[in-house]
């Protein structure tokens, strides 16, 4: 049985043969590996990258006090990013399962349609969603845009869920009950973590000093760009987001004015990545 | 001599809702390049996968048929001389087209005699036209949505990576999107390379690499294997065409794999299971014999050597995982009764400037108290408890997070509370605040979905069949926010919606016009005017009415006139008689007008034809006594007052306008 920490292992051998830098997850709260700097920002110039790192990624509402078998608040993933994208990548990444294990003649493989939207990071793009008897493992996309600016080299994003990818390695049925290393479980070490997010999240989060603080990071943000401070401006994008979803997850704002935070990062992100490529 | 053409486009994997459009599209384009370079062709068949769209044109000729041009020469007059001889010129022109003075014909040509012989050129080989034209064909199949891959901008549902283009048994060179075309296809992943030897073996190659590329020979495959799980299990598949198309277009190797859910799950309501079965896992579902949901589902697996025990095992349990998700709204949504939850509202910002969903739930009930008149058959608490619960759902989880089970919204209310769906109210509340922060949507920019809200409006007053006020009604919304109304501008906001409904349901535009712009707020009423005169717009009596109406209103144009007229004044015969006429059929037409008939409506209208066209013909309206010419205009615009809230005649069009 390949323990969780192997199939990371793997994934970084297999990655790192192919030629990706090995990045680093990033330092605050993000939603999706997507947030960190080495895929929002090298994604919008036209030099080639290649980069794979692990992502822990925070979606408070997804939190179930840590008893479904298969959410979250936060789960781990695994990034990749390339571009240009090499014809054969389907293939280069349907080799990567095979290395950490899973033999894919065995299993029923697909491509399900889903085309990926991130609406504060004003990012999109087209693929699909991989899945391996019905689980879905792997978002595969071609971004198309990010930061609300048209790409003109594709890159292509292949986030994998490291939890699925691990319960279908070692059969669990159970998100929990995943071998982390020898006798330590995934339960073991995130159980705790888990549940108490959980009820921070959904009850115990201040709404008030979320809002305060949704705001003060936006503040915060322009008066950083407006220096020129690029990527400390962006670690105050990060927080506003992430703050916006705490707030989402304690039901402290309606689905239509959600709409209108959203907004609000989104033209961040857009302003951001004009100024990241001296548009502005 | 005849062959066989074979392209196949080679991608990673098309959505399976853009296949059949595309693919239709694909053989269309196929057909008009054949036709258009006059390429001899016996069939021209389409088949497709989510990783192929290929064509094979049977019984193609190898050219095109030979061109036929005719090449002009001078006039015949400075073709020979007098005599009868060749011109200097002739020799020239002779010489230059290299043919002799028997193949010269001659024709009248801007009012002279001239010259011309027929050029006969060989047609083009068809490798050649393929390999010119098959760029421009695949940039031009339709889809729903495209996207770029490389460097080269080529646009495309998904990336193509493979061509096989051949005529029988040689390769066409041609590059489309930086793929070079060549007799290697792919089939199943992890299988070998399929060399294409010749173009008619094609679909026994694939066939023996286990592909299907025909989507009706993969339908009736799938629905075999349906109807074998509904006898093995006893069951009846729950039909679901829709889901079948998709899955259809989801394989290229159809294996069907049957599986199970645990039973606890039935305590769910229906659709959430039903829900969770077909949106995201796209299995099917049966019911039993009694009508209650089966356990049983079927998936439909696209490889082969999977190992089917394993394939079941993890289709059961991704199941569990969303049934035990589903679970947990339902568990936590029952806590509390969503009675309880209308205090909760008070804590949720509906929009910032706007209040609280409590707060819009308090406009509701007054917007409701006002819309009880037309729902007296409802008792009033009733009606406004409904609309106490109404935005309650909103703090459902299954609703808030569930993910595909958002798409719920309205059944998880009835289910939940037997509620109604969404009532006009509540979206006319809606466009109102929204509108007065954000402005009304213009052009394509709509970012809070107004002219959405707009249809569900129209949507349900025409679905319902309501015929209600909307004057009064926005006059209050604007109220209870305390501000001054703006009801034109926003009946008109309104009103285009069921422009476009009228529009969808096959209203022609002239007629939809004419009835939409009479100053009326009723939508429903206006909406079956516009039906009443779309059923009858190509019967002559259709004709006869919009050009009686139209004489009635042009002699009142820029006239003011009085409503009753005189009889005593009536000094012809026709004024009599109209007048008789119309009072007549007057107690009929209110009924039939308050009754809403409007189809009978306009057979009374017709009654007045006659009458209306003798009485232009025998009278002269605008007579020159003042008194009698005031007279007889009011005697019109009384005939006009039957017709006016019909329509606005003059927007309609006849054949000879």
């Amino acid at each position: 049985m390949i323990p969780y920490q192997d199939i990371v292992l793997k994934l970084d051998e297999y990655w790192r043969d192919h030629g990706a830098v090995l990045g680093l997850p990033y330092n605050s709260e993000v939603g999706a590996g997507t947030f960190n700097p080495f895929t929002f920002f090298y994604v919008l110039d036209e030099h080639p990258w290649y980069v794979a790192y692990v992502e822990p990624s925070k979606r408070p509402k997804d939190g179930r006090y840590a008893e479904n078998p298969m959410r979250l608040q936060q789960f781990i993933q695994y990034q990749v990013v390339v571009k240009p994208t090499p014809h054969d990548i389907q293939d280069i990444y349907l080799r990567s399962l095979q290395h950490i294990g899973i033999e894919l003649k065995k299993h029923d493989v697909r491509f399900v349609e889903d085309d990926w939207e991130s609406e504060t990071l004003g990012a999109s793009g087209l693929g699909w969603e991989v899945w391996v008897d019905g689980m879905e493992v792997t978002q595969f996309t071609y971004f198309q845009q990010m930061g609300g600016i048209e790409l003109r080299v594709i890159p292509v994003e292949l986030t994998y869920g490291l939890e699925r990818l691990a319960m279908l390695v070692q059969n669990k049925r159970n998100i929990f009950d995943i071998i982390w290393t020898g006798d330590i479980s995934y339960g073991d070490i995130w159980k705790r973590r888990e549940y108490e997010f959980s009820v921070f999240n959904f009850d115990e989060a201040n709404i008030e000093l979320h809002f305060k603080m949704f705001e003060k990071f936006v503040n915060e943000f322009y008066r950083l760009l407006e220096r020129g401070l690029i990527f400390p401006a962006y670690d105050y994008l990060v927080k506003a987001s992430h703050t916006l979803n705490v707030l989402d997850a304690r039901r402290a704002i309606s689905p239509e004015e959600r709409q209108k935070f959203i907004t609000k990062v989104r033209k961040m992100a857009n302003s951001i990545a004009k100024k990241y490529l001296g548009y502005e | 001599m005849s062959r066989t053409l074979l392209v196949e486009i080679g991608t990673e994997e098309i959505p399976a809702r853009f296949l059949i459009p595309a693919a239709t599209s694909f053989r269309e384009l196929f057909v008009e390049f054949l036709t258009k370079n006059s390429i001899p062709y016996g069939e021209v068949n389409v088949f497709y996968t989510p990783r192929r769209m290929t064509i094979i044109v049977e019984k193609i000729a190898d050219r095109q048929n030979d061109i036929l041009t005719e090449v002009y020469g001078p006039p015949v007059s400075k073709f020979f001389t007098d005599k009868g001889e060749l011109t200097q010129q002739a020799i020239g022109y002779l010489k230059a087209h290299n043919i002799t003075v028997d193949e010269i014909k001659t024709k009248q040509k801007g009012g002279k005699e001239v010259v011309y012989y027929v050029k006969r050129e060989p047609g083009k080989p068809v490798t050649r036209l393929v390999a010119d034209t098959l760029y421009e064909l695949v940039q031009k199949v339709r889809f729903p949505k495209t996207m770029r891959w490389n460097g080269n901008g080529f646009r495309f549902a998904r990336p193509i990576r493979w061509m096989v283009v051949m005529l029988d048994d040689e390769v066409i060179p041609v590059e489309v999107a930086g793929v070079k075309s060549n007799r290697i296809s792919y089939g199943l992943r992890f299988e070998p390379p399929i060399t294409v030897d010749h173009a008619c073996n094609y679909l026994k190659l694939m066939r023996a690499a286990r592909i299907e590329p025909d989507p009706e020979v993969r339908r009736k495959k799938i629905l075999d294997a349906i109807h074998k799980e509904e006898k093995v299990h006893n069951i009846v598949w729950v039909e679901d065409r829709e889901l079948l198309d998709e899955v259809v277009n989801l394989v290229e190797a159809p294996v069907p794999i049957g599986g199970e859910f645990p039973s606890r799950y039935l305590r769910l309501p229906e659709p959430v299971v039903v829900t969770a079965l077909r949106e995201h896992q796209r299995y099917f579902v049966f019911k039993d014999k009694g009508g209650r949901l089966s356990t049983h589902f079927l998936f439909i697996g696209n490889n082969p050597d999977a190992d089917i025990e394993q394939v079941r095992e993890g289709l059961e349990h991704i199941v569990v995982s969303r049934l035990e998700d589903a679970m947990f709204y339902f568990e936590e949504d029952q806590k509390r009764k969503l009675r309880a939850r209308i205090g909760e509202l008070k804590k949720v910002v509906w929009r910032a400037g706007l209040g609280t969903l409590y707060d819009k739930t308090e406009r509701l009930v007054k917007l409701t108290q006002h819309l009880h008149q037309y729902f007296a058959d409802v008792p009033k608490d009733k009606l406004e408890r409904t609309v106490w619960l109404a935005k309650t759902d909103m703090l459902t989880t299954m609703l808030r997070d569930g993910k595909e089970f958002t798409k719920l919204q309205g059944i998880i209310g009835k289910e939940y509370a037997l509620l109604q769906g969404e009532e006009p109210e509540i979206a006319v509340d809606s466009i109102v605040g929204i509108g007065m922060i954000e402005g009304l949507p213009k052009g394509s920019f709509d970012p809070f979905a107004l002219r959405r809200l707009a249809q569900g409006v129209v949507r349900i007053v025409v679905g319902k069949g309501l015929f209600i006020k909307l004057r009064p009604l926005l006059e209050l919304a604007f109220k209870n926010y305390g501000r001054e109304p703006e009801v034109e501008r926003y009946l008109a906001f309104l009103k285009d919606r069921l422009r476009r409904m009228m529009e969808d349901k096959g209203v022609r535009y002239d007629i939809m016009e004419g009835v939409v712009s009479l100053d009326e707020d009723d939508l429903y009423d206006l909406y079956l005017k516009g039906m009443a005169f779309n059923k009858m717009r190509d019967k002559p009596e259709f004709e006869d009415l919009v050009i009686i109406a139209r004489r009635v209103g042009n002699i009142l144009e820029g006239v003011e006139a009085d409503v009753k007229p005189d009889t005593a004044k009536f000094t012809e015969p026709a004024e009599r008689a109209i007048y008789r006429k119309a009072t007549e059929i007057m107690p009929a037409l209110e009924v039939a007008k308050r009754e809403r008939r409007y189809e009978d409506v306009v057979s009374l209208l017709l009654e007045l034809g006659p009458y209306i066209h003798r009485l232009f013909d025998d009278v002269l309206i605008m007579a020159e006594d003042a008194d009698i010419r005031k007279n007889r205009l009011a005697l019109v615009n009384f005939i006009y007052s039957m017709f006016c809230d019909m329509a606005d005649f003059r927007k309609m069009v006849l054949p000879g306008d």
